[in-house]
């Protein structure tokens, strides 16, 4: 069958979706894993809970939302950046295919496969009526959200797609956009106290405060998966995503001609000035290097420089995790645990090392694809030293550069522990909760970059959010091995003991670990095959 | 007296899957040779290479690199060699400079070593003015000059050297020829692949021609010659001007087979003699003496392209 050159490439994307098994893979584990985590849900909350259809509808729609950001940042945004990276984008241009077919191509097929892999849960999701406390309009109207909420973050990554050189400069669009847009909510905040407080303005924020907030998709979901939630299945949030998505789409397609026209040659090079010689054989006077010269580990040394962002990276990761740092350091210690830094603190508790998790999975899931991407590997594998080294020296080069947001995670969740014991409200079961919580977490973060540094040999694209949701799903499978194992032996339940429930994440951790222990082996063993493959 | 084996490999079979890259390989490479492997696209020479730089596991035969065996003595191996693979394996992003000094320190040379070496190999390579220059900002040509420099870069005793010539153009490729003739001056020993003969025909000494996994001929491309023709030497001598004298007193010599004419608007003339017979300084002497002003007097390296084609099997490999 003919098509039109403008839909050529999107029926080719389509195609090759629906012919390839991954596709179907995925849907069905996604059905699987809902079926799995459906029971679960009803079997831990049969009796405990008024409403649990509410609660599981409400896991599965934050859980979309995490998914769909976290693919934003590598399945979207390597929309035209991946053609750019591969040097075939002038391929396509010499075609008879214009920048909207092959935006159409590149892009909407992305938003097509997203949108069925939402439509192939829907059918179990709306199960979470049969539970109760929920009903069909707010499993519609949670969808309608996630569905607006998709088209937005993919049209804002095939912006930063056309931009950006490559799919890391992408992503890094992209967050700094949706970052911009949560940060602008409680800065308009500010900037208004500040002007009234002290600058004694007439001025309200308020009305553009909030219709930004309302405008997210964390505010459309508590309104929607509200009690007695009444409303219907398209909101603000809705309206406001779709046109905001529909315009970077059309800045996309303006600005397709002027970024994606040059010559694509250098397209994976991260651009940087050439350093300037400090080794000089004619023995003239050697001058200061932008980059140092080569450490005694001149892998980490590379990685750092290369692939972590070197002096700068680390500077913005000090300034950045430093403040946070500085801040709940200074409420904590020089107001206690007032009201509201309180409610600062317990955000930052959780949301930093969340933070720090996506900063080094990042670097996990490059660490090793971009030698395979560059065909550079088979020059290290070469070395005289043997794999282990080399993944040993690539590791602390990652962990050199993650060091400012490691110890900063680690200290505030310290502090927050340590100060948290004052609290009223926190008993002493509650406190020894959230250490086993802390040490589980940092534990599972091992599972986690190990994990994708495994995905990422065997995935050419997507490791980093498929790592996040498999470490997810492997959190909860070892969680009802744990928990069937404990029922199994009636270690407490028959006394209504519930308190070794609250060790369940450690043991998972400790299991997380030596899963990770094994993704370590395999990963050797992978990068050796990949090496005589390179 | 005998020249070291830097290389020793002995029936070296490697499978991928369903398809037998490598069946039963055997072949040695001798110190400071240029050693050509040879072989058409699919013949197995980037497997065989892959082993020697211990990439691969050899999966069947024994490989040894001086003397020590690739798998149980591999650090002592990869100290010694130098891999270039047929891609570019280059961290584009970094300056020249940075990109050798990093292999340097990789291979665990201390700074001054470092600088005194990438001084060196920068001059060999004729790169010296673009040290500063980012990789990705180079021609073909210049970042095959600096792959190669990265491969000296830890004074390694034996280079393998993956099809190196693909993708360059004629310039490129006659300077890094010379490149590898004064390499060999300095006493590397150097392994080098391509899928054309003829190209190799003037550097190499010493030629291996695989074709479907298995070595159809190894030895000395003089030998190569003499196989694929008998006792024989195909010449070309090209004159200053075409002269049919000289012609009819080259094809009186005893031991002259035929002396084909040149064709029209040249005179290059194309020699076949038994040279057993008839020695080369006999073959210029009478062109001189009939009045034909010499050019050229080369070994014909067409004949080179039909000893390849006789020994490979035509059509694509499955």
């Amino acid at each position: 069958m003919n098509y039109s050159p403008l839909l050529a490439l999107f029926v080719r994307s389509l195609r090759e979706d629906a012919r390839s098994r991954a596709t179907y893979w995925a849907r069905l584990g996604l059905g699987c894993f809902l079926l799995l985590y459906m029971l679960i849900f009803a079997a831990a909350n049969r009796g405990w809970s008024n409403a649990p259809g509410r609660g599981f509808l409400m896991w599965v729609i934050f859980f979309q939302i995490a998914a769909i950001t976290l693919m934003g940042l590598s399945y979207f945004a390597s929309a035209v950046a991946e053609e750019k990276e591969e040097q075939t984008l002038g391929l396509l241009r010499m075609t008879d295919l214009s920048p909207l077919s092959i935006l159409l191509g590149k892009s909407t097929s992305r938003l097509c496969g997203a949108l069925l892999l939402l439509a192939a849960q829907f059918p179990f999701t709306i199960m979470a009526v049969t539970f109760g406390g929920v009903s069909l309009g707010q499993v519609v109207a949670s969808y309608c959200a996630v569905g607006a909420f998709t088209f937005l973050l993919c049209n804002l990554a095939l912006l930063g797609s056309v931009i950006s050189r490559g799919v890391a400069g992408a992503a890094v669009f992209c967050i700094v956009i949706i970052a911009l847009l949560l940060v602008s909510v409680p800065l308009l905040h500010g900037l208004q106290w500040l002007g009234t407080s002290y600058f004694h303005w007439n001025v309200s924020f308020d009305r553009v405060a909030s219709a930004i907030w309302t405008a997210t998709p964390i505010a459309r979901l508590q309104e929607v998966l509200g009690t007695g939630y009444g409303g219907g299945a398209i909101g603000w949030q809705f309206l406001t995503n779709i046109a905001f998505g529909a315009g970077c789409f059309l800045l996309a397609w303006a600005a397709f001609q002027r970024f994606c026209d040059r010559e694509p040659e250098a397209a994976s090079a991260p651009s940087r000035v050439p350093a300037v010689a400090t080794v000089n054989p004619a023995g003239e006077s050697p001058r200061k290097a932008r980059v140092p010269r080569t450490w005694s580990n001149a892998l980490m040394w590379k990685d750092f420089y290369f692939l972590c962002g070197g002096r700068l990276g680390f500077i913005v990761r000090t300034t950045a995790y430093g403040s946070v740092l500085l801040f709940n350091g200074w409420s904590l210690i020089s107001k206690g645990s007032t009201d509201w830094t309180f409610g600062i603190n317990a955000m930052s508790f959780p949301l930093l090392p969340f933070i720090f998790s996506v900063d080094v999975a990042v670097m996990a899931s490059r660490i090793f694809r971009t030698e395979l991407r560059d065909q550079t590997f088979s020059a290290l594998a070469v070395l005289p030293c043997t794999m282990r080294d080399i993944v040993r020296d690539k590791a602390l080069a990652c962990a050199l550069a993650a060091a400012p947001g490691l110890i900063a995670s680690l200290v505030l969740q310290v502090l927050f522990l340590v100060f948290m014991r004052d609290r009223s409200s926190v008993n002493q079961t509650m406190h020894a909760s959230f250490i086993v919580q802390v040490i589980a977490g940092w534990l599972n973060k091992t599972l986690l970059l190990s994990l994708i540094v495994w995905l990422s040999l065997y995935m050419k694209r997507g490791a980093l959010p498929a790592g996040f949701l498999l470490s997810y799903v492997a959190n909860a499978v070892i969680s009802i091995g744990v928990w069937a194992a404990v029922g199994a032996l009636a270690l407490g339940f028959s006394q209504g003991n519930y308190s070794v429930l609250e060790w369940t994440p450690l043991a998972v951790g400790i299991l997380g670990l030596v899963a990770a222990w094994a993704f370590y082996l395999s990963s050797i063993q992978r990068l050796g095959v990949l090496a005589g493959e390179d | 007296m005998e020249a070291e084996t830097v290389i020793d490999i002995h029936d070296l079979k490697h499978r991928y899957k369903t398809h037998q890259a490598l069946a039963g390989v055997s072949f040695s490479v001798q110190r400071q040779s240029i050693h050509g492997f040879v072989g058409p696209n699919g013949a197995g020479k980037t497997t065989t290479l892959k082993v020697l730089a211990t990439l691969l596991k050899p999966q069947w035969g024994t490989v040894g690199v001086f003397g020590h065996d690739i798998v149980s003595d591999r650090k002592a191996v990869r100290r010694r060699i130098g891999f270039m693979p047929d891609h570019f394996s280059m961290y584009r992003q970094m300056t020249v400079l940075e990109y050798l000094d990093f292999f340097g320190a990789a291979y665990g040379l201390g700074l001054a070593q470092r600088d005194k070496i990438i001084g060196d190999v920068l001059a060999l390579t004729d790169m010296a003015g673009r040290k500063d220059d980012l990789i990705h900002g180079l021609s073909r040509g210049m970042q095959q000059r600096v792959s190669l420099a990265r491969v000296l870069v830890h004074d390694p005793d034996l280079l393998l050297l993956d099809e190196p010539a693909s993708g360059l153009d004629p310039r490129a490729r006659i300077e890094l020829m010379e490149i590898l003739e004064e390499l060999r001056r300095l006493g590397k020993t150097i392994f080098i692949s391509s899928h054309i003969l003829s190209e190799l025909a003037t550097l190499c000494d010493h030629v291996t021609i695989l074709d479907r996994g298995e070595v159809k001929y190894t030895g000395t491309m003089r030998g190569l010659i003499a196989t694929s023709d008998g006792a024989t030497s195909t010449y070309q001598l090209t004159l200053a001007a075409a002269h049919p004298a000289t012609a009819d007193a080259l094809a009186k010599l005893p031991g002259m087979n035929r002396v084909m004419p040149p064709v029209p608007g040249e005179a290059r003339y194309t020699l076949n003699f038994d040279r057993a017979q008839l020695p080369l300084n006999a073959i210029l002497r009478t062109a001189i003496d009939a009045g034909g002003e010499v050019a050229s007097f080369t070994e014909d390296v067409k004949h080179l392209n039909q000893a390849f084609m006789d020994l490979t099997e035509p059509g694509v490999r499955t």
